[in-house]
């Protein structure tokens, strides 16, 4: 099994449980801290912006605001995703210089909301992650199973993912 | 009456309000620093003076407040040494104005360690003194003499030490402000205390002030009084008695051979009132029915054609003795608010966030608008139709007024820089004649504020390292003060910022050694001379002597760069060594609703700034060439333009239009034509910016929204055009063709090979 | 005979709002038993502040003109501070030992 160690990662404060929002991306399932979600919108049209990567889908129109979208799968994989019935863009509250901007995380279905108790969330195995260790804040136990807590701030950080850009080119 | 100590309520209230304190105090000390620097180029302008005195007078008010002793006591012996000035006792020389601007950093730093008693260091208390027994040294010199017998020669008191040559009068009146009793101040204790001081000559109390009982308010306070005070103390021991009540009160202590001066600047603090007799009645200087008697007169002699009608000011002098300089005084005022020049500009303070709130609403505003002309054309309904059109006109009225209220004057911000360079040069012993053009160019406020600290870098460096010293410069045959010149000018939808120094300019040879050195360049390879001086901002290219007190402290020109690149804007160096530096800072103007000319490239739309549209071709298949090397190039009467095609460019995969269009656009490198699938003509559109994530993106600099909901991308015309000027360059190399040759030859040579 | 206002020994800012009311209300009782003018006494006052003068000074806003019949040294005294000596009108006071007024 994956993780023995019992140590929880998540330090509550006041909470003690997380509530967390389940997404597929690809075969794989991930969650994400439902405080850092803003909103959830349905795929209609993104607009491409040219001479970008392939995690960068591209921008869309978040009433009046231009929102980046950054499709998730190719950015954990490098394999750009396809547009299906539940595909969905997760808006989040992402950290800029200055403040929060809202940035769109393109999955293929958000599936549902999930409190996990701080007994139920463990450190992350130091390999066999499917996406690099530094981008989940721990395993939340999910049925059987434990599903990568993204921690948004290390697995789209904004700065990274624009020099990622620029090098791209 | 005992003044009461502070409740726990008071103690709450000024902590919440420290802060606004601390921001307005600021603006009053950056203020006061302007007049300064204002004054030593006009040092007669009195307005500047009087200016200048409120300001410090504001701060001492407001400090007053919050008993923030420290603040009041310092800036009241400043005060003191300009109300000297303003008598005309004390001139302005360069030597009180350095001593000023001294003792203003030192309210900066007082009021900015107002809330901390531990910051204030030994250091900075000796300073303090140092700088209180200076000032006392220019207010206790010896007094000019004064005509009247009546002059007062005494010494402002040092400690103790007052030496009085006779009492004379002062006049003293003061209005007492509606919350005096609320904080728990009584007028009567106030003339009780000041007739304690001498012999009262006379005192009277305004009735006209107080609402009817019926109205009053019994708790707030509507009283005033005028009183001539006959006594030996000083004009501190006369507004001493103020203390308490500085901000609730307006007072004015007047010696009285500048009753005449008191009056005539009266006068010029006044609101509007633009008649003259009504003028001089308010301030006392003639009664009402002296004016009347002198109106009658003048109303008399109206009459008679033969006599010129005189003029009332001539009158009130003639029979009311009025004093010329008050008459004059009158006048001048009136011919200000008659020349409409407002004598203080109003502003109101908003916040912020609030403003850019409006800002964005602004731009659903204007989207909606598009998208219900769209429905509206649709209809065919004509009068939906014109009333649409009538809507988007009131909305394009109120985006450019609103717009405008985030613009700032960069001017503001460049005045800040008179300081830094009046000071920076005479501490490198240079000389300097700083020039600043284009003041009004206008920038978002946001952008101003993050261009200050970059240019504030880029003006030191020209002071450290290229203006030359007096010495080294008539050597040279140069002038013996250096030329630094700030300017600002709007460019098509861009504004460009110039630096500009008659210095040494950039040290070609020096910069690629020390390249060399650092390994930022291949040892022996030469690079341009351009390419040389961009070497500056190589980060990395700056050591710690280079770095000197003034230019350097960790901020590198790599930063300088970073900066302005963040602003999605460029720099650009131009050096001629021995003669010059020219560096240039172009910002785009992002933050804005721009015409637009929109145009489709298969499912995608983009979006031109009309500024930049010179004329547009559609099914243009006529006089677009292709060049041997494949390059696409437009004939246009004669002339061959290179041609961008976005298809191309941005990989737009779609299955191209049988006939494509294209559009001419103007950039700073000449024209160039864009090749789109369909024209989709004029649109406004409001500008948002792509964020960090696409900063290196070239030739689009924003996103706008359509009326359908869509997003278009908006192009950047220049950069678009140095990716044309570049090709071009590649293929004038590849050709073998000198750089320069004009493109017609570049295409029929190209095409001949 | 008709009795003047007596105002009161405290005539200071903590006793402003009763005085002001009581005032206004005898206001109203002159002016409807038709008297034009009003006469006030200030022959018990012992502390006096700005706030009281003030209350005699929005008298002399209102249409009816008042005048003092009577006065106390403290109050005398405030009033020539204060700059209001006219108030001590001798065609109207009632002298009183060391009183003098301007």
């Amino acid at each position: 099994m994956s993780s023995q160690v019992a140590e929880t990662a998540y330090t509550a404060g006041d909470a003690s449980t997380m509530q967390c929002l389940v997404f597929q991306v690809g075969s794989e399932v991930f969650a994400i801290e439902i405080h850092t979600v803003r909103e959830i919108i349905q795929y209609a049209g993104i607009t491409m912006v040219p001479q970008m990567p392939a995690f960068v889908r591209g921008v869309v129109n978040l009433r009046g605001a231009v929102v980046p979208v950054i499709d998730v799968r190719a950015r954990f994989s490098g394999l750009k995703s396809t547009v299906g019935k539940r595909t969905s863009i997760i808006v989040i509250d992402a950290v800029v210089e200055g403040g929060h901007a809202p940035l769109g995380l393109l999955v293929d279905a958000v599936t549902e909301v999930v409190a996990f108790t701080q007994q139920n969330i463990v450190v992350p195995p130091q390999f066999g992650t499917v996406i690099p260790k530094d981008f989940i804040r721990g395993m939340g136990k999910f049925g059987d199973e434990f599903l990568p807590i993204i921690d948004p701030a290390r697995a789209f950080d904004i700065e990274e993912m624009a020099l990622l850009v620029e090098h791209d080119r | 009456m005992s003044y009461g100590t502070d409740s726990d309520s008071d103690k709450e209230f000024i902590a919440q309000a420290m802060p606004a304190f601390i921001s307005e105090a600021a603006e009053q000390i950056e203020a006061i620093e302007t007049l300064l620097l204002e004054l030593e180029e006009q040092p007669d302008n009195r307005d500047l003076l009087d200016s200048l005195f409120r300001c410090a007078h504001t701060v001492k008010g407001s400090a007053g407040i919050f008993g923030l002793n420290r603040v009041v006591e310092f800036t009241h012996h400043v005060e003191t040494l300009l109300d000297k000035m303003r008598d005309g006792d004390i001139a302005l020389k360069p030597d009180i104005s350095t001593l000023l601007l001294q003792c203003n950093d030192q309210i900066k730093f007082l009021v900015d360690t107002a809330a901390d008693e531990s910051a204030d260091t030994p250091e900075q208390k000796d300073t303090r003194a140092d700088l209180v027994i200076q000032l006392r040294a220019h207010t206790e010199g010896p007094e000019p003499a004064v005509v009247g017998s009546a002059a007062p020669t005494a010494a402002l008191g040092a400690t103790g030490a007052t030496v009085a040559t006779g009492p004379c009068v002062w006049s003293i009146s003061a209005r007492f402000g509606m919350e005096t009793f609320r904080n728990g101040m009584d007028p009567l204790s106030i003339a009780r205390y000041l007739s304690g001081m001498g012999r009262v000559v006379s005192v009277r109390s305004g009735v006209d002030t107080v609402p009817a009982l019926v109205n009053l308010n019994p708790e707030s306070c509507y009283l005033s009084f005028a009183m001539e005070l006959e006594t030996a103390a000083t004009r501190e021991d006369i507004e001493g008695a103020f203390s308490f009540v500085l901000d609730d009160c307006q007072f004015d202590v007047v010696a009285p051979e500048t009753q005449d001066r008191k009056l005539a600047r009266a006068i010029e603090e006044m609101p509007e009132t633009p008649r003259l007799g009504a003028m001089l009645v308010s301030v006392g200087a003639v009664s009402q029915d002296k004016l009347d008697q002198v109106l009658s007169t003048q109303q008399q002699t109206r009459g008679m054609p033969s006599v010129g009608k005189p003029k009332l000011g001539d009158l009130l002098e003639a029979q009311a003795g009025v004093a010329p300089e008050v008459v004059a005084a009158a006048v001048a005022k009136q011919q200000k608010l008659r020349d409409n020049a407002p004598s203080e500009e109003r502003y109101i303070r908003v916040q912020a966030d609030r403003l850019d709130a409006v800002i964005n609403l602004l731009g659903e505003l204007v989207i909606a608008g598009a998208g219900a002309t769209l429905l509206a054309r649709a209809t065919h309904h004509v009068s939906l139709i014109e009333a649409n059109l009538q809507m988007n006109g009131l909305i394009e009225e109120i985006r450019n007024g609103t717009l405008g209220l985030r613009m700032v004057p960069v001017g503001e911000t460049f005045s800040r820089f008179r300081r830094v360079v009046r000071d920076t040069a005479s501490s490198l012993g240079k000389e300097v004649n700083f020039e600043i053009v284009g003041g009004d160019a206008e920038l978002d406020k946001s952008m101003v504020e993050k261009i200050a600290d970059p240019l504030m870098h880029l003006v030191r460096n020209s002071l450290d390292h290229g203006l030359e010293t007096p010495q080294e410069r008539l050597a040279a045959g140069k002038s013996r003060a250096g030329h630094l010149t700030l300017s600002a000018r709007h460019e098509t939808g861009a504004i460009l910022i110039r630096i500009d120094d008659d210095g040494r300019g950039i040290n070609r040879e020096r910069v690629l050694q020390r390249a060399w050195n650092r390994g930022l360049v291949e040892q022996g390879v030469v690079p341009s001379d351009n390419d040389i001086n961009m070497l500056i901002f190589e980060p990395g290219f700056s050591t710690a002597e280079q770095v000197t007190n003034l230019s350097g402290r960790g901020v590198g020109m790599d930063v300088v760069r970073r900066n302005i690149e963040a602003l999605r804007g460029s720099i650009r160096l131009n050096s001629h060594p021995g003669v010059g530096l020219q560096v240039d800072i172009r910002l785009p103007l992002t933050l804005a609703i721009i015409d637009g000319f929109l145009v489709g490239v298969g499912a995608s739309k983009f979006v031109l700034p009309l500024e930049s549209v010179v004329e547009v071709i559609e099914a243009a298949d006529q006089h677009t060439l292709v060049d041997a090397s494949g390059r696409h190039v437009l004939e246009l009467r004669g002339a061959i333009l290179p041609v961008v095609r976005l298809r191309t460019l941005y990989t737009i995969e779609s299955s191209p239009p049988d006939r494509v269009s294209v559009v001419v656009v103007n950039s700073p490198r000449g024209k160039f034509g864009i090749e789109v699938d369909v024209l989709l003509g004029q649109h406004q559109t409001v500008v948002k910016p792509l964020g960090s994530l696409f900063k290196s993106l070239r030739g689009i600099s924003g996103s706008s929204i359509l009326g359908s909901g869509e997003v278009a991308l908006i192009l950047d015309v220049e950069s678009l055009g140095a990716l044309v000027t570049a090709e071009q360059q590649s293929a004038a190399s590849r050709a073998e063709l000198p750089l320069g040759t004009p493109v017609v030859q570049q295409v029929k040579a190209i095409a001949s090979v | 005979m008709r009795a003047p206002f007596d105002l009161p020994a405290d005539l200071r800012i903590y006793s402003a709002i009763d005085t002001r009311d009581a005032l206004l209300a005898w206001v109203a009782e002159e002016a409807s038993a038709g008297h034009d003018y009003l006469q006030i006494s200030a022959r018990d006052v012992e502390e006096v502040d700005g706030s009281g003068l003030q209350l005699l000074a929005a008298l002399s806003n209102m249409e009816t003109p008042w005048h003092l019949v009577e006065t106390s040294e403290p109050f005398a005294q405030a009033c020539r501070h204060m700059g209001f000596a006219y108030w001590l009108d001798k065609r109207y006071l009632k002298t009183q030992a060391g009183d003098s007024a301007s």
